[in-house]
């Protein structure tokens, strides 16, 4: 019980650590999740046991607190502090408390956030920090809304800027609230203004690129309209002014009386935000109740967006209402051409899955156009059980043919229906899984204003460029994958590129490239963010591990197996690697998100080209391909993509290695054996190798002779979970085998690691 | 431990109702029939490695896959071979991420009987014995004693306890 509620305190520190990294100046919701995440900590069972830790999260959830009240400023800079004592509580949980130096740094820390100046300046980076941040952006005329003062009520004939933050008001009556009077029609409403919200974004991102495209203005204008509408059909007040009034500025612009600059940009990007509070606190009322809702005061955004919108900001005018009658509006979206972010058609075969490589610079157009055809909802629940049920009918199948009685009979005619029937039911499963496949592009789109925010904030010039944004995904697996990316490509816009002026010293462009790709490869889907800054700092990295008694002073490990040391925890990439301060969040929990799908993530660098991270993700949580083996009465299934063959060994390849480890030649490599019935302690049919055969698998570029007894065939298996038993070392999960018996799918990660016991693992303190 | 308290305090009120019986040895066990999803024969079971004993391993219930926990070695008892009366019951158990179906290996399936909450004692004091955590009341049936267990605890705790040590 004891060791449970431990591991629970690890993982909700990951999750703390994964939330911070999300964290952006001005989205106080996000903020809120991270409150929640440190109360609950206090609750853990187990917490008593880390006095330290609790003392510690008490600390922390004050200052957070303070922030969301608005005592101390919601800046970037406070939240990298933040992320600074999440990493040491990590670092004092792994050590047990037992280490004072942690609770001191994170004391210091809280103390520098708590004396950070108070919210009218909280512009003004602190001086250590000051030193570390690049020299201000050159690139971006547009206001800053990072560090751009404002007070919290502009006067009204100024409004310079973006609102700083979004003011409630105190929430009318439950009876006041008509848009509660049809839920259905509010249910319709949320989910599709958050989809049109997502391609205002991506549109809006577009158009940075091409400012005079009309059909681009176009697909922003839309969507707001549609917005407003039915924000003014349902008695959406806020929405419907707020809506409307941007929709205004931008009728403006596709007339052609006011110029698509960066302000407007800024004023769609600003609002869209806004909305999206606005619609999800509709969708937490529709969740939790009336008593939910949050009267936003929308006065200093309308105000804002008018005051762009007459051009003179010292002069705002009122623009004159439109004549558009809300009731007019269809709730529907089908009825209207905006663009919908492209979701896959369930029914449609997945388009070509091969990475077709294109740049982000493709004419939105085009892609989005080929996306639209006819496609329908589904609930996510039916698809699951219609998948699942498919899953059985194949397996089923497979029983039933292979019952004795049936198996002997030589009918033609019977044979024939068989082989119709199978060739049906893959079909039918082929269809069903491709269902839940969905293109990788919404989850990259988001990255674009991801860089975009990130390089204006540091001042450096990136480009991002990607490829492969139609390879499909397994939609389970989409939301997963989505904290890992963005850690990832802020680590490499933060500690990769490196700032214009460096790199034109190193006679390197001044705009950095972050290629972020993804494409299938094998049974993988692979996602592959490469930068070409500084690279890893190897040397640094062995020095910090030597430190960190993961490895030995005259260890020989080679510069790819150092550099991928970073993923272990404790391994801040913060003050190792780079000697830019990040949120000390290490890549640890990249890993483990990573290795929660049944992935695993590399790096490779070279110092002063770049750095080179890859995902590789199984296509889909659902299905593998693999060999069924046997093991005494036992079978397991390999996957087949770790599997370079299969071989009976010769007794004079066999080796044995100071007694201890065992070896076997295989085509002029020495491969160690691992005996799977020693290793899961079942009774094996052969004791010798040369009696038995050996499967050689590859794992993190070594390979490794796997002893079995027997090869069964080669099977497309279904995955399950194991019920409640999850994280069994060296168990991936189980599938039911042709004669209904349940075979355990091998997890060649954990057999390597707990056959070999790495000199790379997690030094334990006693 | 804080669970074990709350429970002493309501010991007789909320836990009359019907009980599936089932025999461990000599022994005569009840539990909760909201719990209980099915009643199964033995089957081929699947040895997972790596986990404890009592957890036999996992078997194929109409396409899923669930864990079969041996009732007899998970409280210490002596193991004895399988017969035609050897009965899997399926129960709902909390997991890490929600209930999941799990199976308890048992000698063999009784009745169900109601027990009204006057008929419940609360749970013998053993002293040290942790195990009295797993156990509700006493429930007096006919003047025999049924062992009325949290299958929660039984269950679910073991499950999670495994899983983290694996950690």
């Amino acid at each position: 019980m004891a060791e449970n509620s431990t591991a629970m305190i690890a993982s909700h520190l990951d999750e703390m650590a994964l939330k911070i990294m999300m964290v952006e100046p001005g989205d106080l919701s996000i903020v809120g999740e991270l409150v929640v995440l440190v109360e609950d900590l206090q609750n853990l069972e187990g917490i008593e046991e880390f006095p330290t830790l609790k003392k510690m999260g008490q600390a922390l959830m004050s200052v957070i607190g303070q922030i969301v009240m608005n005592e101390l400023p919601d800046s970037a800079q406070n939240y990298d502090l933040i992320g600074q004592c999440i990493g040491l509580m990590q670092e004092s949980y792994r050590k047990h408390g037992e280490d004072d130096v942690s609770e001191k740094s994170f004391t210091a820390l809280i103390g520098e956030i708590s004396n950070a100046s108070p919210v009218p300046e909280a512009g003004l980076p602190a001086p250590e920090a000051e030193a570390e941040r690049p020299s201000k952006p050159t690139v971006a005329p547009q206001v800053d809304s990072d560090t751009s003062p404002l007070p919290t009520t502009p006067p009204p004939a100024i409004v310079s800027g973006p609102p700083q933050e979004m003011r409630i008001l105190a929430s009318p009556a439950v009876e006041a609230m008509e848009f509660l009077q049809d839920l259905e029609l509010l249910t319709g409403f949320v989910s599709e203004t958050l989809e049109h919200l997502e391609s205002i974004e991506v549109n809006i991102l577009d158009l940075e690129d091409n400012p005079t495209d009309q059909e681009i203005i176009n697909k922003i204008f839309r969507p707001f309209h549609t917005i407003k509408g039915v924000a003014g059909f349902l008695n959406l007040k806020n929405i419907q002014k707020l809506a409307h009034s941007t929709e205004n500025l931008l009728d403006d612009v596709r007339n052609g009386i006011h110029a698509m600059d960066a302000q407007v940009i800024e004023v769609v990007l600003k609002v869209g935000d806004f909305l999206k509070t606005m619609v999800e606190n509709l969708k937490e009322v529709l969740a939790n109740g009336p008593e939910q809702y949050k009267n936003y005061d929308i006065t200093d955004y309308v105000a804002w967006v008018e005051s762009v919108q007459s051009g003179n900001p010292a002069v705002p005018n009122k623009p004159a209402p439109q004549a558009v009658s809300p009731t007019q509006a269809p709730p529907a979206v089908a009825a209207q051409s905006s663009p919908v972010v492209p979701r896959p058609a369930p029914t449609a075969p997945s388009q070509a899955s091969s990475p077709a490589p294109s740049t982000a610079k493709t004419p939105p157009a085009t892609p989005q156009k080929a996306a639209i055809g006819e496609s329908i909802k589904v609930d996510v629940e039916k698809l699951d059980s219609l998948v699942n049920a498919v899953g059985e009918l194949v397996i089923m199948q497979a029983t039933v043919r292979s019952n004795p009685k049936i198996a002997v009979l030589s009918d033609p005619k019977l044979l024939k229906d068989f082989a119709q029937l199978s060739r049906i039911t893959s079909e039918l499963q082929k269809t069903a899984m491709s269902m839940r496949m969905v293109p990788i592009r919404q989850t990259f789109q988001k990255m674009i204003r991801l860089v975009r925010d990130l390089s204006k904030k540091t001042g450096k010039e990136v480009n991002l460029v990607m490829e492969g944004e139609e390879t499909e995904i397994d939609r389970n697996m989409v939301d997963s994958i989505y904290d890992p990316l963005v850690h990832m490509m802020r680590n490499s816009v933060d500690h990769g590129v490196q700032t214009p002026a460096e790199r034109e010293k190193l006679g390197k462009p001044r705009a950095g490239v972050v290629n972020l790709r993804a494409y299938q490869k094998g049974g993988y889907m692979v996602i592959e963010i490469e930068d070409d800054g500084q690279g890893l700092n190897t040397e640094k990295i062995r020095r910090k591990a030597i430190e960190r008694e993961l490895i030995k002073e005259n260890d020989k490990s080679t510069n790819y197996e150092l550099n991928n040391l970073i993923f272990l925890p404790g391994f801040s990439t913060a003050d190792t690697i780079t000697d830019v301060s990040g949120r000390g969040v290490g890549m640890d929990v990249v890993k483990k998100a990573v290795e929660k799908l049944r992935g695993k993530v590399e790096a490779i660098s070279e110092p002063g080209k770049g750095s080179l991270f890859v995902i590789r993700l199984p296509l889909t949580m659902a299905i593998i391909d693999g060999i069924i083996v046997r093991v005494g009465s036992e079978r397991y299934i390999i996957p087949t993509t770790a599997i370079q063959e299969s071989l009976k060994p010769k007794q004079e390849s066999y080796n044995t290695v100071q007694g201890k480890g065992e070896t076997l030649m295989v085509r002029g490599s020495v491969l160690p054996i691992i005996r799977l019935y020693k290793l899961f302690q079942v009774k094996p049919t052969y004791a010798d190798p040369w009696d038995a055969i050996v499967v050689v698998v590859d794992y993190e570029g070594r390979q490794w002779a796997i002893m079995v007894d027997e090869l069964l065939g080669k099977q497309e298996v279904v995955i399950k979970n194991l019920g409640g038993l999850s994280d069994i070392p060296g168990v991936a999960g189980g599938t039911i085998l042709g004669d209904g018996r349940v075979g355990l799918i091998l997890d060649l990660a954990g057999i390597v690691q707990s056959h070999s016991g790495h000199s790379v693992q997690e030094s334990q303190p006693a | 431990m804080g669970a074990a308290a709350a429970i002493d305090n309501s010991i007789g009120e909320g836990l009359g109702g019907k009980y599936l019986t089932f025999s461990l040895g000599t022994e005569e066990y009840g539990i909760v029939i909201t719990k209980i999803r099915e009643i199964i024969g033995i089957m081929e079971i699947t040895a997972v490695p790596h986990t404890p004993d009592f957890i036999k391993g996992v078997i194929n219930l109409r396409g899923r896959v669930i864990p079969i926990i041996e009732l007899r070695m998970r409280f210490g008892m002596e193991v004895r071979p399988y017969d035609e009366r050897t009965c899997i019951i399926v129960v709902d158990v909390p997991g890490p991420t929600g209930t999941v179906q799990v199976g308890m290996l048992v000698d063999s399936v009784s009745e169900v009987v109601n027990i009204g909450a006057q008929d419940i004692e609360p749970p013998p004091d053993f002293g040290v014995s942790t195990d009295a955590e797993n156990i509700i009341g006493m429930g007096k049936i006919k003047g025999k004693l049924k062992i009325l267990l949290d299958v929660d605890q039984v269950i679910g705790r073991t499950l999670a306890s495994t899983l983290s040590a694996l950690k």
